[in-house]
C-alpha cells in the first residue's frame, strides 16, 4: 500500500523537519496531518516525495502558526509548551538565523538541516531551480553578514552585547 | 566566505536521526477526517497543497459531495436495501445483483441489519488502503457464499473515499454488496463490537442480531473462514 510505503520511506523525515521548526507534540501532530493529506492526494505525490511532503508540512506549519495568532487562548497555552531545540552549541546562529527573512532561512535550512538539493528544495518551495540559486546565494551572503557584525561586536564588547546593536 | 555558513548550519542541527512515530496516529487523523468530515484548519491548509485554486478546490469538493449524494440516493431508490427478505433465507449474496458494489451509506446498512434479523450475518469491514483486505475479500468468495446459503454476506468500506472505494471494488471483485460507513456509526450500529483493532475485520452476528465473534485480520484461506462460520453461526 503506498501510503505505507511513503510513511515507511519518510515518516522520520518529516518528523525531523517539524521537531527543528515546532514543540515535539505539535511536531507529531503535524506528521499526521502531512500524511493524511498524502492519502488525500496520493495521485498527486511525485515518485521523489520527500520535496513535497516537506513541501506540505512547511504549509502546514505555517497555518498552525497563523491560527496561533488568531488564537489567544491557543497562543497562550502553546507559549507554555517547550519549542524546538536551538541549534546544538551555537547560541549566536539560532539568534542569527531569526534576523534573516523567513524565505531565507527556510531555504538555508532545507540545504543545511533536511540535506535536499538546491533541485529538491525548489520543489518543497515551489518556485524554480533559477529562483532558488538566487535565493540561495543572497541568503549564505546574508546569513554570513549577521554573523560577522555579531562577531565582530562580541569582540569589541567582551562583557556581552544586545542584539540590536549588532544587527 | 558564505559557503562556511552552510556547514556551520550542519553542524548545529538540533534534530539528527528522528525515529518515524506510530502509523496509527495518521489514521486516526484520516479517520477523523474521513468519518465526520471534521478538518481542522490544518488539514485545509495542508490540502492547498493541491496547487489549485481554493475556490477550485471548494468546487470541486462540493462536486464530489454532491456527486456521491445522488450516487446513495439514486441506489437507495433503487430499492434493494428496502427490500425485507425472509428472515429465514436471505438471497445467496453471490447471486445478488449488487455484488461488488457500493450500495448505499450507514442508512442503508443498518436498515439491512435490521431486515436480516433472524439470520446469521458475516459482514467484512475492509478499506481501499489496506492491502490485506484484497486477500481477505477473495477468500469470501462465491464457493463460501453457495455453502451458506442461510448465511448473509455483506461488506463495509470504512475511512475511505467513495472514489477510491468504487475502483477498489473494480479491481477485486466481491461476492456480497458493501456498505460505505464511518467507523464510529459501525460501532455504535453493532452493540458488542468493541473498536476494531485493525483492517480487514469479519463480523459474526446471529440470529438473534448479536454480534457473537470478531476475527481480526484478513483470512489465509477459504477453509479458515468455513471454520469460524460453522463455530460460531451454526448455519
Amino acid at each position: 500500500m503506498r501510503l505505507e510505503q511513503l510513511f515507511a520511506a519518510h515518516a522520520g523525515a518529516v518528523r525531523a523537519y517539524a521537531r527543528r521548526r515546532i514543540d515535539p507534540v505539535s511536531a507529531d501532530d503535524t506528521v499526521s496531518e502531512v500524511f493524511a493529506v498524502a492519502w488525500r492526494r496520493l495521485d498527486d505525490v511525485p515518485e521523489a516525495a520527500l520535496p513535497w511532503l516537506l513541501g506540505c508540512a512547511r504549509l502546514v506549519l505555517a497555518h498552525q502558526h497563523r491560527r496561533r495568532q488568531r488564537d489567544a487562548a491557543l497562543a497562550e497555552r502553546l507559549e507554555t509548551a517547550a519549542g524546538p531545540p536551538p541549534p546544538q552549541g551555537d547560541p549566536l546562529l539560532g539568534w542569527a538565523l531569526s534576523q534573516l527573512r523567513d524565505r531565507d532561512r527556510e531555504l538555508l535550512l532545507l540545504i543545511a538541516w533536511e540535506g535536499l538539493e538546491p533541485a529538491q528544495a525548489a520543489r518543497a518551495l515551489g518556485c524554480s531551480q533559477n529562483a532558488v540559486a538566487v535565493r540561495l546565494h543572497r541568503a549564505r551572503r546574508r546569513l554570513a553578514a549577521v554573523l560577522r557584525r555579531a562577531e565582530d561586536r562580541m569582540e569589541s564588547h567582551p562583557g556581552g552585547f544586545r542584539a540590536e546593536e549588532a544587527s | 566566505m558564505s559557503s562556511d555558513v552552510i556547514e556551520r548550519l550542519r553542524t548545529a542541527n538540533p534534530v539528527r536521526d528522528c525515529p518515524p512515530p506510530p502509523i496509527d496516529a495518521v489514521w486516526h487523523r484520516i479517520e477523523d477526517i474521513e468519518v465526520s468530515g471534521r478538518r481542522s484548519g490544518a488539514a485545509h491548509s495542508g490540502l492547498r497543497v493541491r496547487r489549485r485554486p481554493p475556490l477550485g478546490t471548494a468546487l470541486a469538493t462540493l462536486a464530489m459531495v454532491a456527486a456521491g449524494a445522488v450516487a446513495v440516493a439514486f441506489l437507495a431508490l433503487l430499492g434493494h436495501p428496502r427490500r425485507p427478505q425472509p428472515p429465514a433465507a436471505p438471497a445467496p449474496a453471490a447471486r445478488q445483483p449488487q455484488a461488488s458494489r457500493l450500495v448505499g451509506g450507514q442508512p442503508q446498512l443498518a436498515q439491512r441489519l435490521r431486515s436480516l434479523h433472524g439470520s446469521p450475518v458475516v459482514v467484512t469491514v475492509w478499506a481501499s488502503w489496506c492491502q490485506p483486505c484484497g486477500e481477505d475479500l477473495h477468500a469470501v468468495d462465491a464457493t463460501v457464499t453457495r455453502e451458506f446459503p442461510a448465511v448473509a454476506f455483506l461488506g463495509v468500506d470504512t475511512i475511505d473515499s467513495t472514489r477510491r472505494a468504487r475502483a477498489f471494488l473494480a479491481r477485486t471483485a466481491t461476492a456480497f454488496p458493501s456498505y460505505q460507513t464511518p467507523m464510529n456509526e459501525l460501532t455504535a450500529a453493532l452493540p458488542g463490537l468493541g473498536r476494531l483493532a485493525g483492517l480487514p475485520t469479519t463480523i459474526y452476528i446471529d440470529r438473534a442480531g448479536r454480534v457473537v465473534h470478531v476475527s481480526p485480520g484478513a483470512y489465509a484461506s477459504a477453509a479458515a473462514l468455513e471454520r469460524d462460520i460453522t463455530t460460531y453461526l451454526q448455519p
